[in-house]
């Protein structure tokens, strides 16, 4: 197995982590925020789909848009939004992170981050640092998704 | 940055994360039981730690590190928990000297070397692990415990680490 097929593939187990703590919760307990923190499942799903869709922008476009709104309002379910269209959305990014990164020729191109208070100046990303972010990202969120879904009221 | 700096890094910055989420607290802390979870702080680093130093282990040595018998099942549930005999500082004085040892495996070993998985209902049979595979997933295992861990420091008193 190629690298990149073994990133993707731990890259998917971290994924299924997160996205197991969803399918039986209801669109209610999904927003609910049962922990001392303000995170919920909901939010935490669609924020996490959100940072993998705007990462591998970066890797086929060479620049990194941060949309700070966006940002913000990912963290939590939008009136029109269910567990079922969060977990398709997610489903969806994955199937495109998956082809990108199959057609790469390699992970070492290198592209520079944005000047921003939260980067390094003069920062350059590969894919590869690219990739392993978005797994570290997914895993630890999805240990927060493990706390606040073990927190829920009794179901 | 080479793949196996990426990977240096990666392991270096998520297993600070975990550490931040124990810095000032003191032993009893560590055992607290702070949310519905089981699982307390103290406990998840020596958790973080054992498993790491397992999967270095399996890279050095292959499968027969891994296992399972009734001692090592029983020593599996003994990783979550701080013991009274034990200290906080103590098990991140391990986890320092296991991180240590991993990272020069990181830096020295064919990160395309494969050793055979142990037979184990958990593991697809007949699969193999490269080192660069292993190593990913102690950054990815390292991450999801951190995740834990950052809810369980902001229930004890508000810390954050993520925004």
């Amino acid at each position: 197995m190629d690298e990149k097929r073994q990133i993707l593939a731990i890259l998917e187990s971290a994924r299924q982590s997160l996205a197991q703590t969803l399918p039986d919760v209801s669109d209610e307990q999904a927003r609910a925020t049962p922990t001392a923190g303000a995170l919920c499942l909901g939010g935490i799903l669609k924020h996490v789909t959100y940072g993998e869709t705007i990462w591998i922008d970066f890797v086929l476009d060479g620049e990194k848009v941060d949309h700070l709104d966006r940002y913000a309002a990912s963290f939590r379910m939008a009136p029109h939004e269910t567990v079922t269209s969060l977990l398709d959305d997610y489903a969806a990014t994955a199937k495109r992170t998956e082809e990108v990164v199959a057609a790469l020729p390699e992970l070492d191109t290198a592209h520079r981050l944005a000047e921003a208070p939260w980067y390094p100046p003069d920062t350059a990303w590969s894919a590869r640092e690219v990739l392993l972010h978005i797994l570290e990202e997914t895993a630890q969120h999805a240990g927060h998704a493990d706390i606040i879904k073990e927190s829920l009221p009794a179901r | 940055m080479t793949e196996r700096d990426d990977l240096l890094e990666s392991l270096a910055a998520h297993r600070g994360f975990l550490r931040h989420t124990v810095s000032g607290i003191t032993d009893e802390q560590a055992r607290q039981r702070l949310t519905v979870s089981e699982l307390t702080l103290g406990g998840l680093i020596k958790h973080v730690a054992k498993t790491e130093k397992g999967w270095a282990d399996f890279v050095v040595d292959g499968p027969q590190t891994m296992e399972m018998t009734e001692a090592s099942y029983a020593e599996h549930a003994d990783g979550f928990v701080l013991r009274e005999d034990e200290t906080l500082e103590g098990v991140l004085a391990e986890y320092e000297k296991i991180a240590q040892r991993t990272d020069e495996l990181v830096r020295t070993v064919d990160l395309d070397a494969t050793q055979p998985l142990p037979d184990a209902p958990w593991f697809p049979p007949n699969a193999t692990r490269s080192a660069r595979r292993v190593f990913v997933h102690v950054v990815a295992e390292t991450a999801q415990h951190a995740g834990h861990a950052d809810i369980l420091r902001e229930t004890l008193d508000g810390q954050k680490t993520m925004g």
